[in-house]
């Protein structure tokens, strides 16, 4: 016997009662039809599948978009699940954006989930965000942000961009916006905003970029500010209501009326070095040069540079040997390996210096180790941290999370009037190579 | 001599170790965000780095960096110095 449809749906996507029926909360609302529509239409991709990645990625899912690309290269490490409450404790070690994909289709099994098990960088933004209606700007890091704001200003997508640290967070509509025309049933057309970089045309200098790896994140902060993130994205999506287009929603945790809004600038900057200029080609695009063009503002690092080579240049990538090979031909210090500097250190003589943030070291640090933060280094904190046993002391080694500002720190000391006749060290990858090599129970911190 | 109230966000409120600061400006000529800038920097010279990188709002209202020598500051304004900042 077949069954005739006795009914007309609100929703042409899908002649399916569980679509009406899942959505009837939202059919029911002023203009929900059509916000409903806008969604189940919409296509968003989710860059960052972390803290703020979660609550977005879910959100959405569970609102209905129909087609949601989750983006990011990394595995779920233990010290991401006190806030990144997509990922199951027993997904440590596995993909996050698989994580995260299997966790939304749980969520909503009438949507489509892609997943992009990589990193949006230079080459492939433009390629990455082509074709999607909406992007939300979840990633941790500013390259990844001017890279993506710098896509989706050109392509004329819409970004919705949230960030946050320590205790605040930060959330605006930028590069501009294209909503939903009900009458027509499809996305209109776009009006150019301000980009990332008009707003923000000088980048942080290294160590005041505010990531949570460094200077951590109260857990429930990007559950607020990434579900803030959602409704805005579902707003612009929808053309419902106000957006934060022109404006930014400041977030502080800590206080009592939390929310602050600003108003920004409501035109793009007609200097801003992307959207503003006729050619701008991203793939040749410098932006090492860009992201380093701030000066560190690290004490020590003001004087020293050695034979040419800037000590206040970030990294170029994250922890790593960057500065490695040029340091090494002054042979001022010697790397080491983490076997020969365990075995170093066990000397009587032998002093181990942990350059990171107090916090990082409170948390766990090596025995035996003192702490000196790198932005702390210099000859006085030196005297007053090593005191009486100084004397004492006829190797030095410094250690750091990664093996980079062990190597800034090395150069500076290796060059101070402290050195006398010292032995110098610093190990290569630190404490994450450690943990690697050494010893596996050291946390992973950042 | 104008009292303006400044709030300090995300990295310059760590460094400076307050969330919020008053300054005393000169009125006559009148005081303007640039000067705003140069007294905070003489205040809390470790926010040399990240005051460059930050947002200047005044009474809530962005400040675009050219007009920070136009933007004149009257008694009780409110200046907020806003970090960009990335973690997610
Ligand atoms: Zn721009």
């Amino acid at each position: 016997m077949s069954r005739a449809s006795t009914w007309t749906p609100a929703l042409e996507i899908e002649r399916d009662a569980r679509a009406v029926e899942r959505y009837a909360r939202h059919l029911v609302l002023p203009r929900g039809a059509a916000l409903q529509r806008a969604l189940c239409a919409a296509r968003v991709l989710v860059v960052g599948c972390g803290g703020l990645g979660c609550p977005v990625a879910t959100y959405l899912s569970a609102n209905g978009v129909g087609t949601i690309a989750l983006c990011d290269a990394d595995d779920v490490e233990l010290s991401n699940l006190h806030r990144q409450v997509g990922h199951a404790t027993s997904k440590v070690g596995t993909s996050k954006s698989a994580s995260l994909r299997e966790r939304c289709l749980g969520l909503n099994d009438g949507i489509e989930i892609i997943e992009h098990r990589l990193f949006v960088n230079q080459m492939n933004a433009n390629e990455m965000v082509d074709g999607f209606d909406l992007v939300c700007d979840c990633s941790d890091n500013p390259r990844t942000r001017y890279v993506l704001s710098d896509a989706c200003a050109r392509r004329g997508v819409p970004l919705v961009s949230a960030a946050c640290v320590g205790f605040e967070g930060q959330l605006t509509v930028l590069c501009g916006t294209r909503c939903w025309d009900d009458e027509r049933r499809e996305f209109g057309a776009f009006t150019p905003a301000p980009c990332y970089r008009c707003l923000f045309p000088t980048p942080p200098a290294a160590g005041d970029a505010g990531t949570c790896g460094a200077s951590g994140v109260l857990g429930v902060l990007p559950g607020i500010v990434g579900t803030f993130q959602a409704l805005e994205a579902i707003k612009v999506l929808s053309g419902i209501g106000e957006t934060l287009r022109g404006k930014m929603v400041y977030f502080d945790s800590l206080s009592a009326s939390p929310t602050m809004t600003l108003n920004m600038r409501e035109e793009r900057d007609p200097r801003c070095a992307c959207c503003s200029v006729e050619k701008f080609d991203q793939k040749t695009y410098d932006y090492d040069a860009f992201l380093s063009s701030t000066p560190c503002p690290i004490k020590f690092v003001k004087t020293t540079s050695i034979n040419g080579v800037d000590l206040s240049a970030p990294p170029a990538h994250g922890p790593g040997e960057s500065l490695d090979e040029e340091l090494q031909k002054h042979s001022a210090w010697k790397r080491l390996s983490t076997g020969d500097f365990q075995s170093r250190s066990s000397s009587t003589g032998a002093l181990i210096v942990d350059v990171r943030s107090k916090r990082l070291f409170d948390a766990a640090h090596l025995r035996g180790s003192v702490n000196i933060p790198i932005e702390m280094l210099d000859e006085g904190e030196w005297r007053s941290v090593v005191a009486e046993a100084d004397a004492n002391v006829d190797t030095v080694l410094f250690v750091c999370a990664g093996g980079n500002n062990s190597q800034r720190a090395s150069a500076w000391f290796a060059n101070s009037s402290l050195r006398g006749f010292r032995d110098v060290f610093d190990m290569r990858g630190g404490l994450a190579a450690w943990r690697r090599d050494v010893d596996p129970s050291f946390p992973k911190l950042g | 001599m104008p009292l303006l109230n400044v709030l300090l966000f995300a990295r310059a409120r760590e460094l400076a170790e307050a969330s919020s600061t008053t300054l005393t400006l000169p009125d006559d000529p009148p005081a303007s965000v640039a000067d705003a800038r140069a007294e905070l920097l003489t205040r809390f010279p470790q926010l040399s780095g990240v005051l460059q990188t930050s947002i200047f709002a005044l009474n809530k209202t962005y400040v675009k960096r050219d007009d920070e020598r136009v933007a004149i500051v009257r008694a009780g304004d409110e200046l907020a110095v806003v970090p960009p900042i990335s973690g997610g």
